[in-house]
C-alpha cells in the first residue's frame, strides 16, 4: 500500500469514527436496550437451566417414576396364594357371620364344611 | 461467583464499545435501521449466551463472525422475497449477478465535489453502501475496526487472499470516487 493509500485511509478512519461520535440518542438508547436483553436472556437461560431450578422436578419425576414401577411390577391379582387365601376368607365369613350362629350346634354343620373344603383341596390339585 | 460477575462486566463494556461500530456495519449492509439494530442485537444474545466463557481476546472476531452470518442470513432472505417480487413484476434484468457480491448498485448519485468532513463523510457512506456487499464489509473491519488480513478472513470465512483482493477493490473504488473531496 502506498503512502497515498495509506493517507486516505487514515482520512477514512477519522471520518468513521466522528460519524459513530455522532450516532443519534434514539439509536443509542436501542443498542443499550439490546444489549440489556441479551444480558436478560442469558440470566434467564441461567436460571431456567440452573440445579435449583431442576431439582424439584427432577424429585417429582423419580417419585412418579417409582410409583408406575411399583404398579405395574405388583403381583398378578390370581396368583394361588390369593386364591387360597381368599377360599380361608370365605369359610372363617360362613363360620362367623351371624347366620353360622344356629348352625354351629347342627353336627351336619362340621360335616357339609368338611366336606366343602375337601372339594377346594380337590380343585386345587387338579389345577395344579 | 464472583468470576461469574466480572465476566459479565466485563462482556457488558466490550458490547458497550463495540455495539455503535457494529450497527454502523450492519446499516452499510442492510441499509436499514430497524434490520440493522435486529442484526446486532441478535449477534449479541448469540455472543453472551455462548461464548462468556470464551477468551476475551476473542470476543471481537466471534462478535463480528456472528454479526457477518446475521448479515449473510438477511441477504438471503431478502433475495428470496426479492425473487416472488421478480415473479409478479417481471423486467428484463434476468442475467443479475450473486447477489452478494453486486448487492447494493443503487442509482448513482454523483457526490458533490466539495472540501470538508461532513461532505467527505456524506459521500464516504453513500460510496460504501453502493460497494458490493463483501467488500464493503471487508474495508469496513479492516479500516473501521482494525482487523488484521488473518483476522478479517476468519470473521468472513473467505481466504486471506480474498480479503486483499475485497479491500484493494474497494480501496480504489472509493479512492477513485471521493478524492476530490477531500
Amino acid at each position: 500500500m502506498n503512502d497515498k493509500e495509506q493517507e486516505f485511509e487514515q482520512r477514512v478512519r477519522t471520518a468513521l469514527d466522528a460519524d459513530l461520535n455522532a450516532l443519534d440518542t434514539g439509536t443509542r438508547s436501542r443498542l443499550a436496550m439490546a444489549r440489556a436483553a441479551a444480558f436478560e436472556q442469558q440470566s434467564f437461560l441461567a436460571r431456567w437451566f440452573s440445579v435449583d431450578n431442576w431439582m424439584p422436578l427432577t424429585a417429582v419425576a423419580a417419585s412418579l417414576m417409582l410409583a408406575v414401577s411399583l404398579f405395574v411390577l405388583r403381583p398378578a391379582a390370581d396368583s394361588p396364594v390369593q386364591v387360597a387365601q381368599a377360599d380361608t376368607d370365605v369359610a372363617l365369613e360362613v363360620m362367623l357371620g351371624d347366620e353360622a350362629q344356629d348352625s354351629v350346634s347342627d353336627p351336619d354343620f362340621f360335616v357339609a364344611m368338611d366336606a366343602m373344603l375337601l372339594i377346594d383341596d380337590e380343585e386345587e390339585k387338579n389345577a395344579g | 461467583m464472583g468470576h461469574d460477575r466480572d465476566n459479565s462486566q466485563r462482556m457488558q463494556r466490550f458490547l458497550a464499545g463495540i455495539e455503535g461500530r457494529a450497527f454502523r456495519i450492519a446499516q452499510f449492509a442492510t441499509r436499514n435501521r430497524d434490520d440493522a439494530l435486529e442484526l446486532v442485537q441478535d449477534a449479541m444474545m448469540k455472543l453472551v449466551q455462548k461464548y462468556s466463557e470464551s477468551d476475551e481476546s476473542e470476543w471481537v472476531a466471534l462478535f463480528y463472525t456472528i454479526l457477518q452470518s446475521r448479515i449473510n442470513d438477511w441477504h438471503r432472505r431478502q433475495s428470496v422475497r426479492n425473487r416472488f417480487r421478480h415473479w409478479f413484476t417481471p423486467t428484463d434484468d434476468e442475467d443479475a449477478e450473486d447477489e452478494l457480491e453486486q448487492l447494493p448498485a443503487e442509482a448513482s448519485s454523483d457526490p458533490a465535489i466539495q472540501l470538508g468532513n461532513e461532505q467527505f463523510m456524506s459521500g464516504l457512506n453513500k460510496e460504501l453502501e453502493k460497494l458490493p456487499l463483501r467488500q464493503q464489509q471487508v474495508f469496513l473491519l479492516r479500516v473501521g475496526e482494525g482487523l488484521d488480513v488473518a483476522e478479517t478472513a476468519a470473521v468472513m470465512q473467505c481466504s486471506e487472499s480474498s480479503v486483499k483482493t475485497h479491500h484493494a477493490r474497494a480501496l480504489e473504488r472509493l479512492r477513485e470516487r471521493l478524492e476530490a473531496l477531500r
